[in-house]
């Protein structure tokens, strides 16, 4: 529980790291709290040793994956993981700089899913939150050998679950050639 | 009349203070889904996701979402043994 800056009040609220500013106008470090999210990170790589050594050891059966934040969170932990993961699996999510690819997942298959259909609440930017969202993935994508498939729909990534059931299932099915 | 009732499928679901886990009782695959949250929400919230719709489709052994994590988690299932062993973490 932390208290998130850019909304200028004193509840704390369950989060991954801090908000400084919600938008990307300047460089990450200064948007977010690096050291919150390095130490989520490390939490989350607790949480992955412990199902890899559940599951005899095979990283590859491991999927991370979370919405907005969560997906924000669940790129920096699984790119950051040094073991080898299933695969990551990001909606209406963002990419920060900050993270550091480990060599183990460099091939992971990453699948993004950006709305283009914005949530309608009132806090949301006419066109939703999507092109400024997928220009933060425009550095990633150009590291060679990372395997990230950014994915804009034409769907409220927001209310529309049974979409992303469906998406997911397809992601998780295919990576893990079941 | 319940006797009539098929179980499409049965979980364990178990909350602890930072972490919910779902684990189907059926399935042949083994798989984990670490799901995280989004700001300002809670694990409990977002577990339905995985118990109805095409998610049900999902042959995942084990599947955790996380609440916040300032507290450790972990200790819960530290000594859950490894696959197959025929033994429960719950036992």
């Amino acid at each position: 529980m932390r208290v998130i800056s850019a909304d200028n009040n004193q509840k704390l609220v369950p989060s991954w790291f801090d908000v400084m500013r919600r938008s990307f106008d300047r460089p990450h470090e200064e948007i977010i709290n690096a050291k919150d999210l390095k130490e989520s990170s490390a939490d989350i790589q607790k949480i992955i040793d412990r199902e890899v050594k559940f599951l005899n050891g095979d990283g590859r059966k491991v999927f991370l994956g979370g919405f907005a934040q969560g997906s924000a969170m669940a790129l920096t932990a699984g790119l950051e993981s040094k073991e080898k993961l299933g695969g990551i699996f990001a909606v209406h999510g963002y990419y920060l700089s900050l993270t550091e690819i480990n060599e183990a997942n460099k091939e992971t298959p990453v699948l993004v899913l950006l709305g283009k259909k914005p949530p309608f609440r009132p806090w949301d930017k006419p066109d939703g939150f999507y092109p400024m969202f997928e220009k933060t993935f425009e550095g990633l994508k150009t590291i060679k050998s990372v395997n990230t498939m950014v994915e804009v729909v034409d769907q409220d990534v927001y209310y529309n679950q049974e979409f992303i059931q469906k998406k997911l299932v397809q992601f998780v099915k295919s990576s893990s050639k079941l | 009349m319940d006797a009539d009732k098929k179980i499409k499928k049965e979980f364990r679901f178990q909350v602890f203070e930072n972490e919910v886990i779902i684990e189907p009782l059926s399935g042949k695959h083994e798989l984990t889904i670490i799901w995280l949250h989004h700001l300002y929400r809670n694990a409990a919230d977002l577990s339905i996701f995985f118990m109805h719709g095409v998610s049900l489709e999902l042959e995942v052994s084990s599947l955790s979402i996380y609440l916040f994590l300032t507290h450790n988690p972990f200790s819960e299932r530290q000594n859950r043994p490894p696959s197959g062993s025929g033994e429960s973490y719950l036992s």
